[in-house]
């Protein structure tokens, strides 16, 4: 059986962001993913409760690496690196087709969703907590990072599934865990 | 006509920039491209009628549309979208949301604590919930506050002067004298009381022999906001890195997670300090319960899943080795006595005030033992 591949131009296809936005998401995960010296095509670990499963990265081989590292806010490149995996990742491993945005007091949340849902965009959603890890440490592990993530979340009488995925670039691999 | 599809992806694109100026410091185009979200999301949040056919998206729509309003300090107009909000038929959890920011809104309110003038050397801790009524509080979530916030206080003044972790017993005279901690009296509003720092009576040179560096009051106070901080955001590896000795980390997280709200009864924890003539505040929202829940779904990657049990009883005979990584502690319940291993460094701060109290102890199996994974003092059944 072949291993699926994640194509990094294709966020559009999934997430309901502005072009600019998925260029931007693309670029950054790149950078952190040639940062940590992998090449285009590079194999991903995703581990669930149920299985590990590989997939490939891929980007486009046009990139303009000079004008990234330029761009590139080195401060905030992990998350955003993390978000464009994740997206891809979370849209090919539910049922969900579309990623949606929306604002709270500290900052934007995504959520899964469905095309179909023209004007009706967060109906039988469900949320999606992300963060990124550029090199897995003693002092910051994925787990750690998943336990935070999930304490941030709602409680589990929640209307809506929570999953949270967690993208570690060095290996690289992420983990997505289903709030019960 | 405009649809929600077009116009909302279009407000969280103006959204994410005016987060990424925020980021940067640049609070008036901040501000400004919030304004323009605001209006969109709006516009969009208003196009689904009232009716359940339209939730969740309504909801979550004037749930975006409020936030968009409050980080552009239009507190009016946030409170109006909260109220279209909740006028339709959100979702529990959305409501829940909804009534928060009205919570945080508030709570901004309090927090200018209207009659009350801090000074440099003063620190403002206000809590928020059905514990807390004008003027008046239950006594219990705020002195159990008072008392950790002491105990981090001290803590950090220890570790920020670089003396080795205090395993037993209480500061040192001499950094008691020079780092004094005063309660001013209390102010209604949410329920705020002030700490107040004493100015250093003399520089100390020396502890236990050995030269110390030269640590300002304020500055303390300035550490402890940013740790509380980084906790609260759940930058825990940053947090790790900035405290460096993992005792005084545990410590500080032990003591945080007793700070931080307990559900209904406190709800908000907020702290304000003024530097150079600016406000600065922190609100702690991230609740206990959420941190134990995280705890059990984290597990769901663990191969081998370790049990947890919660033992309910009286905290009794607690044993404080000066050389091994972890104390002793007795739960008596009806079955028996229950060992618990404590980390050292959660040992006198956070454990020991509930000596020979009725306690809810969560902890871990590895191996032979039970570690301790959290603490409280058991809720009065109604």
């Amino acid at each position: 059986m072949s291993v699926p591949t994640l194509y990094l131009d294709k966020i559009q296809q999934v997430a309901k962001v502005s072009e600019g936005k998925a260029k931007k998401l693309m670029e950054t995960c790149v950078w952190c993913l040639v940062s940590s010296k992998h090449a285009n095509g590079v194999s991903l670990d995703v581990i669930d409760d149920t299985a590990t499963v590989p997939y490939l990265l891929s980007w486009p081989k046009q990139l303009d690496f000079e004008a990234i590292n330029r761009s590139v806010n080195q401060d905030d490149a992990t998350e955003e690196g993390a978000e464009a995996i994740a997206l891809l990742v979370a849209v090919d491993r539910t049922d969900f087709t579309a990623v949606e945005r929306a604002t709270t007091s500290t900052g934007i949340d995504y959520w899964l969703g469905y095309k179909d849902n023209l004007n009706n965009p967060f109906k039988r959603a469900g949320r999606l907590e992300i963060s990124g890890i550029l090199k897995e440490s003693d002092t910051n592990t994925v787990k750690a990072r998943t336990k935070t993530k999930l304490a941030q979340t709602l409680p589990s009488d929640s209307t809506f599934s929570v999953y949270v995925v967690i993208v570690e670039f060095s290996r690289p691999y992420a983990t997505m865990v289903m709030k019960k | 006509m405009s649809t929600v599809n077009d116009l909302h992806p279009k407000a969280m694109d103006l959204a994410e920039e005016a987060f990424s100026h925020r980021r940067k410091g640049h609070e008036d185009k901040a501000k400004r491209l919030f304004l323009e979200a605001l209006e969109l999301e709006q516009a969009a949040a208003l196009l689904l009628p009232v009716s359940k056919d339209s939730e969740p998206s309504r909801s979550i729509l004037f749930r975006s549309a409020a936030s968009l309003a409050y980080n552009a300090e239009d507190f009016d107009a946030a409170e109006r979208l909260i109220a279209f909000g909740l006028s339709g038929y959100p979702p529990l959890e959305i409501r829940d949301e909804l009534k928060n920011l009205y919570d945080d809104i508030n709570f901004k309110h309090h927090l200018k604590a209207q009659g009350i003038t801090l000074s440099t050397n003063q620190w403002l801790m206000s809590i928020y919930g059905n514990a807390t009524s004008y003027g008046g509080t239950l006594v219990e979530p705020l002195m159990t506050r008072v008392d950790r916030i002491t105990a981090l206080f001290y803590r950090t003044v220890e570790r920020m002067l670089g003396v080795e972790y205090r395993i037993t017993g209480s500061s040192k005279k001499e950094i008691k004298d020079a780092y004094g901690l005063y309660l001013n009296a209390f102010a209604p509003s949410s329920f705020a009381v002030s700490f107040q720092i004493g100015a250093p009576s003399a520089q100390m040179e020396l502890i236990d022999h050995k030269p110390i560096r030269q640590v300002g009051p304020d500055s303390v106070v300035d550490e402890l906001m940013e740790c509380l901080k980084l906790w609260e955001t759940g930058k825990e590896d940053v947090l790790k890195e900035r405290i460096e000795n993992e005792i005084y980390y545990e410590n500080f997280i032990g003591i945080a997670k007793q700070i931080t709200p307990d559900g209904d009864d406190v709800k908000q924890v907020g702290f304000k300090t003024i530097r150079r003539g600016k406000e600065r505040s922190l609100t702690l929202r991230k609740s206990r319960v959420r941190i134990r829940e995280a705890q059990s779904d984290v597990r769901q990657l663990e191969l081998q899943k370790p049990e947890t049990l919660t033992f309910d009883g009286l905290l009794k005979f607690a044993s404080t080795p000066q050389t091994k990584p972890y104390g002793t502690v007795h739960i008596i319940d009806v079955e028996g006595s229950h060992s618990v291993r404590v980390p050292i460094g959660l040992m006198k701060d956070v454990v020991q005030p509930y000596y020979e109290e009725l306690v809810s102890v969560t902890a871990g199996r590895r191996g032979d033992y039970y570690y301790l994974e959290d603490i409280e003092r058991q809720k009065a059944k109604n």
